[in-house]
C-alpha cells in the first residue's frame, strides 16, 4: 500500500468521524435502534483492537480493558502506548537510515541557578495547632466568663504611680451608673499627662545589644524569677515588651507568653503559669521614667488589661514611628532587616504558643521579638530627630501622641447582637464578607442568622473560638445548602470541624426551626396582607388574582358577534399606503388555499374556535398529524416492493447524511420539498406583481434546477415514494383517521422491539424521528449518493 | 473599500424644514383610547415560511419568519431557539439609521424574543431554530413601533404554521406621570410634544388566554395606576387581536375548518 493510498484512507476515516457530532450520538442512539446497534458493534470492534494492541505490547495489560466504557475513560493510556510505539518506530527508522549520530561536542549541563530565596515550608501542623493539648485555661484560678451579658470589671487591685487614686475611680464608677457599661481608663489621667523624659529627645549612639544567639533568654515561670526580673527592670530606663496570644481554642483568648527585654537581658515570661501574679509589673509599666517600647501595641494594650490588669504609661510604639517616617514597610520583620540584618521567621507568629515546654525555635523567635527592639528604637529616634529638623516639625512628638492614643485603648466586652448583627464577629460582617454570593433570599438569611447564633452560643459554652466551632466559609455553605437531615449535613463538606460533627443533630434542628419560623412569618405576612386588601376599597391584589384565575381561554374573540364586528371596524384599516390591496396579489384566496394545502408538513394554528384547553387541543392535532404522516409513510411502504429492506436502507443513508444536513439550509428545501406540485399549483414567485428580469432569470434557473432534481430523484426509488406521498397529501383531508392503524407500531411489531408509546400525550421521541425523516426526504434528491461515496470514488 | 452595493446617503442629514403656520405642539386626531387603524397582510415574502406586513398610520413593518430549520450551532438543544432580529431601514426615521445593527435594534430584538417565546410551543421543534426578521420601513413613535413589531411578528409566525398556544399582540401607551392623562398608541408627535415627564408602557398580550407575556415600562407609576393602564392596554390588545384573527381567517381559511366571520 503506497503512501497516497494510505493517506486517502486516513482522510476517509477522519471525514466519517467528523460527520457526526459527538454530542449528538446519544440523541441518535436513543431514537434509532439500528444506529445504536451499529454503534455497539463498532465499539466492540474497537475494544477488541485495543485488547489486541495491549496483548502485543504488554501481556499483563491485555485483560485490562474489559468494558466499552473503559475506552472512553482510559483513552489516555491507549494513546500513550501508541505514542511510545510510534516513538520507537521513529527511532528505529532513523537508526536504520543511519541518521542517528552522536553529537560531536557534548553539551555541558547548564549550571543550575542557585535558588534565590527558598520558599519556606509551612510549619509542622503540631506547631500551628496542638490539637490534643489539654486546655491551659482549665488551670486558671478564675475560669473565663463567656456569658453574653458579662460585665467586665478592672482586674486592677493596686494602682502604683497613680495621680488619681484607685479608690476614687471605683467610687466614681459606683456612683455613676452610666459608667458601668463603659468603664473609664484607670490610667487615663496618667497617660494623658505623661511626657517622654528629656533624654529621649536627644540623639544617641545606638547601643548594640548583640545577636540573639549571644544572649540566652531567662525563662520566668516562678514568683522568685519574676521578682528578680522586676528588680532588674526597675533599674533600666527603657524596656521592650511583646506578647504572644492565643485565641483559637478559647472564646475570648488569652496571652501565652510575654517577652521583656532591657539592654542586658531577655526575659520570657510564661503567662499561663504566672497569670495572676503579673500585676506587680504595673510598678514598671506605669512608671513615667521608664520608656516601654512596643511594636504594634494596638491589641497588646487590650490583652494586658484583660488578662493581667496591666496598663502602660510612657509607651513608644515603633509601628507609629514607621508610619510617621513613611517607611515602605511597617512590620517588625522589616525593621529587623533594615537595622539589624536579622531575618525574622514570621511563620512562628501563627504558632500555637500554648505548647510547653516551648520548642527551641519558638523560644528563640519570641526572644528576637524584643531583643533588638531597643536598638531599633534608638535608630528610629535618631531618624525621627533628624527628619524633624529637616521638615521643621516635631515628628517625635507626633509619635508620642499616637502612642498615647494606643495606650488609652480600653478593653470592652463586645456584646452579641442578634438583631442587627453588628460587631466584628456579628452576622452582618460575616454575611457581607463570606456569604454575599451564597446566601440569597430571606429564608437563607433567616437560617444563616440562626446558625450564627448557634455558633456563638456553642463557642461560649465550649470555650472555643467561633472559628474553631464553625469557620465562616463552612457557616455560609451550611446556611446556603440548608441540610434537613444529619447525613446531608455531614456530606456537605470534607472539612467539617469536630464540633460540627459532634453537634450535627443540633445544627439540623436549628435549621429546621429557623425554616419553620420563617414559614410562619410568611404566613402571617400573607394573612395580614390579604386582610388588608379585603378591607381596603381598591383590593387590587385580590382582583388581579381573580382575573388571572380565569384560565379558560377567551373564546369570544373568535366569534363573529356583532360586538366583535363593530370593534373590528374600529381597529382595521381596509387599505394600505404601501400595499396596493386592489392589485391582484399572488395569493388570492384560492391560490392561498392551494398553497396551504400543499404544505402538508404542518397543520396551521387553529384560529377559529378554540375549545376549552388549547394546549391539549394542539397536541391532539399533533397526534392526528403524525398519524397522517404515518399513513403517508405507510402508503410509501406499500409502493416499495420490499418495505423491510427499503426501511433499512433508508436508515443506513440517514447515518451517512447526518453531517451534510448541518450545512444546508432548509429554506431552499421549500422548493425541493414538493417538486411535483409546482406543475399543479402556480408557483408563488412566478405570480409576483412586479417581476424583474433578474428575478425571471433566477426563477427560470430554479425551474431548470428543479427539473434536474426531479430527474435525479426519480433515479432513487425512495424519493419517488416520498413525492408520491406528498402528492397524496392534499387528498388527506377526507382521510378517515380512526380506521387507520398506527404505522410505527406495526413497524415495531415487525422488528419485535418493545417500545412504550404514549399515544395521546406528547412524545418527543416520536416527533424527533419524524423531523429527521422529513429532513432526509428534503435532502435526498439533492445529493442522491451521499458524501461518503464521493470519498470512496477517489 | 467602500460599500458599493448600497446607496450610502450622507452621514449627517437635516430634514427639510417647511414653512408651517403656527400650530399646537402636537395634534392628535383621535381620542386617548383609540389607536391608529391597522392594515395587516400575510404571505408577501415567498421565500420565507411565513411573513406579514403591518401598517398603522405611518408605521410600516415587514416581517419574515424562517423556520423551524436546523439549528446552526452544533450542540444539541431539546427545544427550538427563537431568534428575533429587528432592523430599522435607513429611511425609517427622521434621523438616518445606519446599515449596521445598532445596540438599540439588538435591544428590541431581545424584547421581541421575550414577548413571543411564551406563545410558541418551542419544545415541539428540537434541534431547530426559528428566525424572525423584522424590518421597520417606517417608524412613528418608538413605543408604538415596538408594539407593532410584536403584533406583526406574531402574525408572521402564524403564517409560517408554527405551533403556538396563542398569538401575541403588542400595545403601547404613553402616560403623564403627574396627572391622570394617558394616550394609547402614541405616535412620534405624541412622544415629542407631550409635556415631560411622561412614562411609557409596551405590553405583549395573549388575548385568548388572557396572559400578558411582556411588560416594558419606563417612568414612575403607582401599582394602582399601573393596573389601570394595563387594563387599557389589554382592552386595546383584544381589539388588535380581532384584526389579526380576521386577517388570518381571511387569508388562511383554506386550511382551517370552514368558518368565516
Amino acid at each position: 500500500m503506497d503512501e497516497t493510498k494510505l493517506f486517502k484512507n486516513f482522510m476517509n476515516t477522519t471525514a466519517f468521524c467528523s460527520e457526526l457530532e459527538k454530542l449528538d450520538i446519544p440523541f441518535y442512539r436513543s431514537i434509532d435502534s439500528e444506529f445504536s446497534e451499529n454503534l455497539k458493534n463498532v465499539s466492540l470492534r474497537i475494544l477488541k483492537n485495543i485488547q489486541l494492541l495491549f496483548s502485543k505490547v504488554d501481556k499483563s495489560r491485555a485483560s485490562d480493558f474489559v468494558d466499552v466504557e473503559d475506552i472512553d475513560n482510559r483513552w489516555m493510556e491507549v494513546s500513550d502506548t501508541l505514542d511510545i510505539l510510534f516513538e520507537k518506530t521513529d527511532y528505529c527508522l532513523d537508526k536504520a537510515k543511519g541518521l542517528l549520530k552522536k553529537p560531536k561536542i557534548e553539551a555541558s549541563p547548564l549550571p543550575v541557578a542557585a535558588p534565590k530565596k527558598q520558599k519556606k515550608e509551612k510549619l509542622p501542623y503540631r506547631m500551628i495547632h496542638a490539637a490534643h493539648l489539654p486546655k491551659p485555661q482549665l488551670r486558671f484560678q478564675s475560669s473565663p466568663n463567656n456569658d453574653r451579658d458579662f460585665n467586665w470589671f478592672w482586674k486592677l487591685t493596686e494602682k502604683p504611680n497613680a495621680l488619681v487614686p484607685l479608690d476614687k475611680l471605683v467610687k466614681q464608677v459606683e456612683t455613676d451608673p452610666t459608667l458601668a457599661h463603659s468603664l473609664p481608663h484607670p490610667y487615663g489621667t496618667e497617660i494623658k499627662n505623661n511626657r517622654y523624659p528629656p533624654w529621649v529627645y536627644e540623639m544617641v549612639n545606638p547601643t548594640d545589644t548583640g545577636s540573639v544567639e549571644e544572649t540566652t533568654p531567662i525563662w520566668v515561670d516562678t514568683e522568685e524569677a519574676l521578682k528578680d526580673m522586676l528588680k532588674e527592670l526597675k533599674q533600666s530606663n527603657a524596656i521592650a515588651v511583646d506578647l504572644e496570644h492565643h485565641d483559637y481554642r478559647s472564646f475570648r483568648g488569652y496571652v501565652c507568653l510575654m517577652q521583656i527585654s532591657n539592654r542586658k537581658y531577655d526575659w520570657v515570661v510564661d503567662t499561663l503559669q504566672l497569670r495572676d501574679e503579673l500585676q506587680c509589673l504595673n510598678v514598671v509599666f506605669t512608671d513615667p521614667k521608664i520608656v516601654k517600647v512596643l511594636h504594634g501595641a494596638n491589641m497588646d494594650i487590650i490583652w494586658l488589661q484583660r488578662d493581667f490588669g496591666l496598663y502602660i504609661v510612657n509607651i513608644f510604639d515603633t509601628y507609629c514611628a514607621t508610619k510617621v517616617l513613611g517607611f515602605e514597610g511597617h512590620g517588625l520583620a522589616f525593621l529587623l532587616k533594615k537595622y539589624c540584618d536579622y531575618e525574622a521567621d514570621k511563620r512562628y507568629q501563627m504558632a500555637d504558643w500554648r505548647i510547653r515546654p516551648l520548642p527551641k525555635e519558638m523560644l528563640s523567635y519570641a526572644q528576637s521579638d524584643t531583643h533588638y527592639l531597643l536598638y531599633i528604637w534608638d535608630h528610629l529616634r535618631n531618624e525621627l530627630l533628624e527628619n524633624s529638623s529637616k521638615r521643621k516639625e516635631n515628628l517625635l512628638q507626633s509619635v508620642e501622641n499616637n502612642s498615647k492614643q494606643i495606650a488609652l485603648r480600653k478593653y470592652e466586652v463586645e456584646p452579641y447582637d442578634p438583631v442587627y448583627g453588628l460587631g466584628t464577629d456579628g452576622w452582618r460582617n460575616v454575611l457581607s464578607k463570606f456569604g454575599s454570593t451564597k446566601i440569597i433570599g430571606k429564608e437563607a438569611i433567616t437560617i444563616f442568622k440562626a446558625l450564627h447564633d448557634w455558633r456563638d452560643s456553642t463557642a461560649r459554652k465550649e470555650d472555643e473560638s467561633v472559628r474553631y466551632v464553625m469557620p465562616n466559609h463552612l457557616l455560609t455553605t451550611i446556611a446556603a445548602n440548608k441540610p434537613m437531615e444529619t447525613l446531608d449535613l455531614l456530606s456537605i463538606s470534607k472539612q467539617l470541624t469536630p464540633l460540627v460533627r459532634m453537634y450535627a443533630d443540633e445544627i439540623v434542628q436549628v435549621i429546621r426551626d429557623a425554616q419553620d419560623t420563617f414559614n410562619k412569618q410568611i404566613e402571617q405576612e400573607q394573612s395580614f396582607g390579604t386582610n388588608e386588601a379585603t378591607s381596603s376599597k381598591a383590593s387590587i391584589a385580590n382582583n388581579a388574582v381573580e382575573e388571572y384565575d380565569k384560565t379558560a381561554p377567551n373564546v369570544d374573540i373568535f366569534e363573529p358577534t356583532k360586538k366583535n364586528v363593530t370593534a373590528l371596524k374600529k381597529f382595521m384599516a381596509n387599505s394600505s399606503d404601501l400595499f396596493a390591496a386592489k392589485v391582484t396579489f399572488p395569493s388570492t384566496l384560492k391560490d392561498r388555499k392551494e398553497k396551504l394545502l400543499s404544505v402538508t408538513e404542518k397543520v396551521s394554528l387553529n384560529v377559529s374556535p378554540i375549545v376549552q384547553h388549547p394546549i391539549t387541543e394542539v397536541q391532539e392535532e399533533n397526534n392526528l398529524k403524525e398519524e397522517s404522516n404515518e399513513s403517508n409513510l405507510q402508503a410509501k411502504a406499500a409502493n416499495t416492493e420490499k418495505p423491510e429492506t427499503g426501511e433499512n436502507e433508508q436508515d443506513a443513508i440517514i447515518v451517512r447524511q447526518l453531517g451534510i444536513n448541518k450545512k444546508k439550509r432548509p429554506s431552499s428545501a421549500v422548493d425541493t420539498n414538493a417538486p411535483s406540485l409546482d406543475d399543479v399549483v402556480n408557483p408563488t414567485d412566478q405570480a409576483l406583481p412586479v417581476v424583474n428580469d433578474s428575478e425571471d432569470m433566477s426563477s427560470s434557473k430554479k425551474k431548470r434546477q428543479r427539473k434536474k432534481k426531479k430527474k435525479e430523484s426519480q433515479n432513487s426509488n425512495l424519493s419517488v415514494a416520498g413525492s408520491e406521498a406528498k402528492e397524496s397529501a392534499p387528498s388527506s383531508e377526507a382521510f378517515d383517521y380512526s380506521n387507520q392503524d398506527n404505522f410505527l407500531l406495526k413497524m415495531d411489531e415487525q422488528k419485535r422491539v418493545v417500545r412504550n408509546q404514549n399515544e395521546k400525550s406528547f412524545n418527543p421521541l416520536n416527533r424527533a424521528t419524524q423531523v429527521r425523516r422529513n429532513v432526509k426526504e428534503l435532502k435526498k434528491p439533492k445529493v442522491p449518493e451521499g458524501k461518503s461515496t464521493s470519498f470512496k470514488k477517489n | 473599500m467602500t460599500d458599493r452595493k448600497r446607496v450610502g446617503g450622507p452621514l449627517v442629514s437635516v430634514p427639510p424644514t417647511f414653512e408651517v403656520p403656527e400650530q399646537p405642539a402636537f395634534t392628535r386626531d383621535r381620542n386617548a383610547d383609540t389607536c391608529r387603524k391597522i392594515y395587516l397582510k400575510l404571505g408577501w415574502a415567498t421565500k420565507a415560511m411565513g411573513s406579514a406586513y403591518y401598517e398603522s398610520g405611518k408605521i410600516k413593518i415587514g416581517c419574515g419568519v424562517y423556520g423551524p430549520r436546523p439549528n446552526k450551532t452544533f450542540s444539541f438543544q431539546n427545544i427550538a431557539k427563537l431568534n428575533c432580529e429587528v432592523k430599522f431601514s435607513p429611511f425609517s426615521m427622521l434621523e438616518r439609521k445606519g446599515h449596521v445593527q445598532s445596540a438599540e435594534e439588538k435591544d428590541y430584538g431581545f424584547l421581541l424574543e421575550t414577548a413571543l417565546s411564551p406563545s410558541i410551543l418551542l419544545h415541539l421543534y428540537p434541534k431547530s431554530s426559528i428566525d424572525v426578521y423584522v424590518q421597520i420601513l417606517e417608524s412613528d413613535g418608538t413605543m408604538a413601533t415596538l408594539a407593532a413589531a410584536i403584533t406583526c411578528a406574531s402574525a408572521a409566525i402564524a403564517d409560517a404554521n408554527i405551533e403556538c398556544i396563542d398569538l401575541v399582540t403588542g400595545v403601547s401607551l404613553l402616560y403623564k406621570i403627574q396627572g391622570p392623562e394617558y394616550w394609547v398608541d402614541p405616535d412620534y408627535m405624541d412622544e415629542c410634544g407631550r409635556p415631560r415627564p411622561y412614562g411609557s408602557l409596551v405590553v405583549g398580550h395573549m388575548a385568548a388566554l388572557g396572559h400578558v407575556t411582556q411588560i416594558w415600562e419606563k417612568g414612575k407609576c403607582t401599582p394602582e395606576r399601573l393596573k389601570e393602564l394595563l387594563e387599557k392596554c389589554t382592552e386595546t390588545a383584544k381589539g388588535v387581536r380581532l384584526v389579526l384573527n380576521h386577517t388570518l381567517s381571511q387569508e388562511k381559511s383554506g386550511s382551517l375548518v370552514n368558518e368565516t366571520p
